[in-house]
């Protein structure tokens, strides 16, 4: 279950609702989903999304359903639930506030602005 | 419908395999939820989607450059760990799924109870019709189960009542007048015997009804029922104690002893305005002074044989309780721990064997029974109540079958309803468990009304109930009733939801929906539903056949000749204190005024006096000897029915002279000694010639010659079913007793003579009481109590029974017909008379009739035998009763299908085929 290091706690889950805002997904669209837009620099072992995924789906954030992939093969579709758009709103604003405070007290140069 | 969709079950899989080889379009698909299954479709589930993950990602490698198995090495390496992936996913999963099983369960349970609401609501009509049938054949049941659970499944109010017995002497060897020769009374010396040998029995008392009169200063003199009894029958034999004062000591049961009295809590509350002083005051009982020396707690129930209101002690010993052959006692005792009825009977046979050779006179053919307690009290009241909750749960079992016809007949016309919901994958459990929570939904409802009418019942039954029921006080509708309510709710839910759907579940989705939800289905039901209405009909009709049988023995009780003429007689017992008056003087001097004075009120045609009136019961028997005739063996004299009356009596109850002369006033203590006999005694004593022969009444040793002077016919003495017996006369200036019941014949209402009668005795005494005031006729209708009370409600069930059968065969054959329109329509159309329509369906419904009738009178025949104890002269066989019942069966089938057969010749055959 190797994560890179610097991926803090609860990102993945937050990458995973973000990577469902427009469409249902199936785990390997998540995947290169998230690399895409992260340049692969965070999801080292493809594999964790999917304990992510079930634990998204037992909180019901997500839900998933099969269905047929691009390619008519059969596949396991997710989806945000209601709860999950409200909970990646909230925590993508939380976010955005708890990174500007730290990218703000990085930029400090003088010892007491 | 709509609701349907949301359905999760098994056939959702199929659902899918349909859709994912349809469905065309990518991405926009239509998505099922995830169906259930077992473990192992969890772990393909976890499988798919991470082969899924791992070839997707070999797929674009493979695109990007790299050879197949690189491609799937890179992205089996970019995966990671996939055993514990694997695992952990499953983990999840199986947690998840685990809890929505729970939920669902939940969910369709809820779902399964609104839905039954829904259609019992929507199905207002035919769930009332349901409801009632239910309600009425749980509530009657229950009704008869509380009344039967009281009588006779209830333990006696005692500790360890199992130990009670009763001790009578057997008679049935010898040719005595008894009502009950089984069931005969004790000497004072044979029940001493009996206490000082049977090792069994711990303890036993004896005791002799006990009518005393209580006189206080200026209220009314009152009649009390009590018992006067041997030493031990509260504390060691029945286990009972006073609330107040104490309980009988050994030295108040001795020759002589103290004049003491406990009295029971209500005497106590009426008579004594339960004053707590009461103990230790002297009250006077028939004009003797009683010592108070204790009350009865007001939860005491005495067993009917003890009376009601006070108790003394009988102070007999070996000197003073009277001869072996004269017998005025009965006993009730406990057993030793462990002892059984039958050694206690082997014990008491083997003594009663000892005795009759040690007393060859006085116990000749005799010997001892013995019986439970809690038997001996309800053997007259438990084959009546047994063959009524019989009967009650064959209404019941009807009830069942018209309930579950009515869901047949609704599942048939929902089979298209169903099919679309098996089609659309929903198993056959869940369709089952639906009509399953629908029919207990009806039981349920169906069975808190039937409770509600139970508790009126009951009520009802309690007090409809012959007066000698014993053991009534304890009937109640309590928790213990409600769960055999309960239990029998539940047992009627599925008795009549089980089968119904069975049925709908095997719905075969393809065929009932081609037939375009024109209720198909319906052969296999058909079959059914027939089977169901032949068995109605036969149960019906075996209850029928029950019926009519009490019905025509009731009318044969009825048309009895009594031998009197019991219309316009009003009775009364009058008890003189035997202190003040202990001679004939006294007493004549009583009782001439009083036949005087009533005689001479308005309305008054006669007035007589008799020491026993006619159907009271047994009193008492006495032997005699004819003057001439060889004497009979000692001990074996013959018994006769003696009665001692006035003059006016034979007049006043209407009983008619047919030799000789009725008793007159110089009939008195200084005249020559004369008797009357009855026409049975004149015939087989006297070769039908009494008149002017003599006859002795008892104490052979010393005979007193008495000459016949009058011949009246026989009456029923023991009750209107027993046959006439042996009885005679005496005139009671001859033999005057300190009580007599009055018989006063009016041309008015008996009743409105109550009060003037009253006035007169009080104004003769006031220190005298009446008591067993009631119209002659009353008493008539008394003795045929219990079977008034057996035949009206198993009248009443078979009336309900065959309703309800018929009702089921309207419904059967109605529905029938609305099957089979559009071949009635080809019929009509093809030129059919409308008389051979209505035959055909006639002929049909009959058909069913015919074999739920053959069923019922077999059924009937072997049945019978089980009230034959209460039929009087009807075989249980009876071929009128069986051929008429059969009969109304036939013709009331003939109404309820007529209404289906003249529907069928109305069928417009253009509108039939039209619909096609």
């Amino acid at each position: 279950m190797a994560q890179n290091p610097n991926l803090v706690r609860g990102t993945l889950d937050l990458l995973i609702l973000k990577s469902l805002t427009w469409e249902p997904l199936h785990g390997y669209a998540v995947s290169e989903w998230i690399e895409k837009v992260t340049d692969g620099s965070l999801l080292m072992e493809e594999g964790t999304l999917y304990p992510a995924l079930h634990r998204l789906a037992e909180k019901g954030l997500v839900e998933a359903e099969w269905g047929l992939s691009e390619n008519n093969r059969r596949a396991k579709y997710y989806s945000l639930t209601h709860a999950g758009k409200g909970y990646l709103e909230r925590e993508a604003a939380s976010w955005a506030a708890y990174t500007n405070a730290v990218a703000k007290a990085l930029a400090v140069e003088s010892p007491i602005p | 419908m709509g609701r349907l969709h949301q359905r999760r079950g098994q056939g959702a899989g199929r659902g899918v395999a349909n859709s994912v080889s349809n469905e065309k379009e990518p991405r926009r698909r239509r998505l099922f939820r995830l169906p259930f299954g077992g473990a192992g479709r969890i772990q393909d589930e976890v499988d798919e989607e991470i082969r899924f993950h791992i070839e997707e990602r070999a797929a674009r490698y493979e695109a990007e450059g790299m050879s197949p198995s690189e491609a799937l090495a890179e992205a089996e390496r970019r995966f990671g760990d996939v055993d514990s992936v694997r695992h952990e996913v499953e983990k999840m999963m199986t947690r998840r799924r685990r809890a929505m099983q729970r939920s669902d369960l939940v969910g369709d349970v809820k779902r399964d109870v609104a839905f039954a609401t829904r259609q019992i609501l929507s199905h207002p009509v035919f769930s009332a019709v349901a409801i009632a049938t239910i309600a009425l054949a749980i509530g009657a049941t229950t009704a008869i189960f509380s009344v039967v659970d009281g009588v006779m499944l209830r333990p006696l109010p005692y500790d360890e009542p199992d130990e009670l017995v009763m001790v009578w002497m057997d008679y049935t060897e010898r040719d005595v007048v008894l009502a009950d020769k089984a069931r005969e009374w004790l000497s004072w010396p044979n029940f001493a015997d009996f206490r000082d040998e049977i090792s069994s029995v711990e303890s036993i008392s004896a005791f002799t009804g006990w009518r005393p009169t209580l006189t206080g200063d200026g209220t009314d003199a009152q009649q009390l029922f009590g018992t006067q009894f041997s030493h031990g029958m509260f504390a060691e034999v029945l286990g009972v104690a006073p609330a107040m004062g104490r309980g009988f000591l050994p030295e108040d049961d001795v020759p002589d002893g103290p004049a003491v009295v406990i009295l029971s809590d209500g005497l106590w509350r009426r008579a004594f305005g339960a004053d707590p002083g009461v103990v230790n005051q002297t009250v006077l009982l028939s004009d003797i002074p009683y010592t108070v020396i204790g009350v009865m707690p007001p939860d005491f129930q005495p067993p009917p044989f003890l009376g009601t209101d006070a108790w003394t002690t009988l102070q007999f010993d070996r000197t003073n309780g009277g001869g072996r052959g004269s017998i005025f006692l009965r006993a009730v005792g406990r057993m030793q721990d462990g002892a059984s009825v039958e050694l206690v009977r082997a014990q008491a046979r083997d003594l009663g064997a000892r005795l009759e050779q040690e007393y060859p006179v006085d116990n000749v053919d005799t010997n001892f029974n013995v019986y439970p307690l809690h038997d001996d009290l309800v053997t007259q009241a438990s084959t009546a109540l047994w063959v009524l909750l019989g009967a009650v749960g064959f209404v019941l079992l009807i009830a069942c079958v018209n309930v579950a016809n009515l869901l047949l007949a609704r599942g048939a016309t929902r089979s298209s309803e169903l099919a679309v919901r098996v089609a659309m994958g929903a198993g056959r459990r869940r369709i089952v468990s639906q009509l399953l929570t629908e029919s207990s939904l009806l039981a349920f409802v169906g069975g808190a009304v039937g409770i509600g009418l139970a508790y009126l019942g009951t009520d009802v039954l309690v007090r409809m109930a012959p007066a000698g029921t014993p053991l009534l006080d304890q009937v109640a509708v309590d928790a213990r009733i409600l769960g055999f309510a309960l239990l029998v709710t539940a047992i009627t839910g599925s008795l009549f939801g089980v089968i119904p759907a069975l049925k709908a579940a095997r719905t075969d989705p393809a065929g009932a929906l081609r037939e375009g939800g024109r209720s198909g289905a319906a052969s296999g039901s058909a079959g059914l539903r027939n089977t169901l209405v032949v068995g109605q009909v036969g149960l019906a009709l075996v209850l029928l056949v029950g019926a009519g049988l009490l019905v025509r023995s009731f009318q044969n009780l009825q048309r009895v000749d009594l031998g009197f003429e019991p219309e316009g007689v009003l009775t009364m017992r009058v008890a003189l204190p035997g202190v003040r008056y202990d001679d004939a003087e006294t007493r004549l001097g009583f009782f001439g005024p009083l036949e005087e004075r009533v005689g001479a009120l308005p309305t008054v045609e006669s007035v007589g006096f008799v020491d026993a009136l006619p159907l009271a019961g047994f009193d008492g028997d006495a032997s005699f000897m004819v003057e001439g005739a060889p004497p009979p063996q000692p001990g074996l004299e013959p018994a006769v029915w003696l009665r001692r009356s006035t003059p006016g009596y034979f007049e006043a109850m209407g009983l008619q002279l047919l030799a000789g002369r009725g008793f007159t006033s110089s009939d008195d203590g200084e005249a020559t000694r004369v008797i009357i006999v009855n026409e049975t005694l004149q015939r087989d004593y006297f070769d039908g010639q009494a008149l002017g022969k003599r006859l002795n009444v008892n104490s052979p040793e010393n005979p007193v010659w008495r000459e016949v002077v009058g011949v009246v016919r026989d009456i029923k003495n023991f009750g209107v079913r027993a046959d006439s017996r042996n009885a005679m006369y005496l005139p009671y200036a001859q033999a005057p007793s300190t009580f007599l019941f009055a018989a006063v014949r009016t041309t008015g209402d008996p009743n409105n003579l109550v009060n003037p009668i009253r006035t007169i005795v009080s104004e003769l005494d006031p220190g005298i009481a009446l008591s067993g005031v009631q119209p002659m006729e009353e008493l008539v209708t008394l003795s045929l109590a219990t079977d008034r009370f057996t035949t009206s409600l198993l009248g009443g069930f078979a009336m309900v029974a065959m309703l309800l059968a018929i009702v089921g065969l309207y419904g059967v054959v109605s529905y029938t017909v609305s099957m089979r329109m559009r071949e009635m329509g080809v019929r009509i159309a093809l030129g059919a008379p409308q008389a051979g329509i209505r035959m055909l369906v006639l002929r049909w419904a009959l058909a069913l009739v015919a074999a739920g009738i053959g069923l019922g009178l077999v059924g009937a025949v072997g049945l019978t035998g089980l009230i034959e104890g209460l039929l009087f002269g009807v075989p249980t066989t009876d071929p009128v009763t069986f051929a008429s019942v059969a009969g109304l069966m036939v013709g009331a089938a003939v109404l309820a299908s007529l209404i289906p057969a003249i529907r069928a010749t109305r069928v417009d055959p253009i509108e039939v085929l039209k619909s096609e």
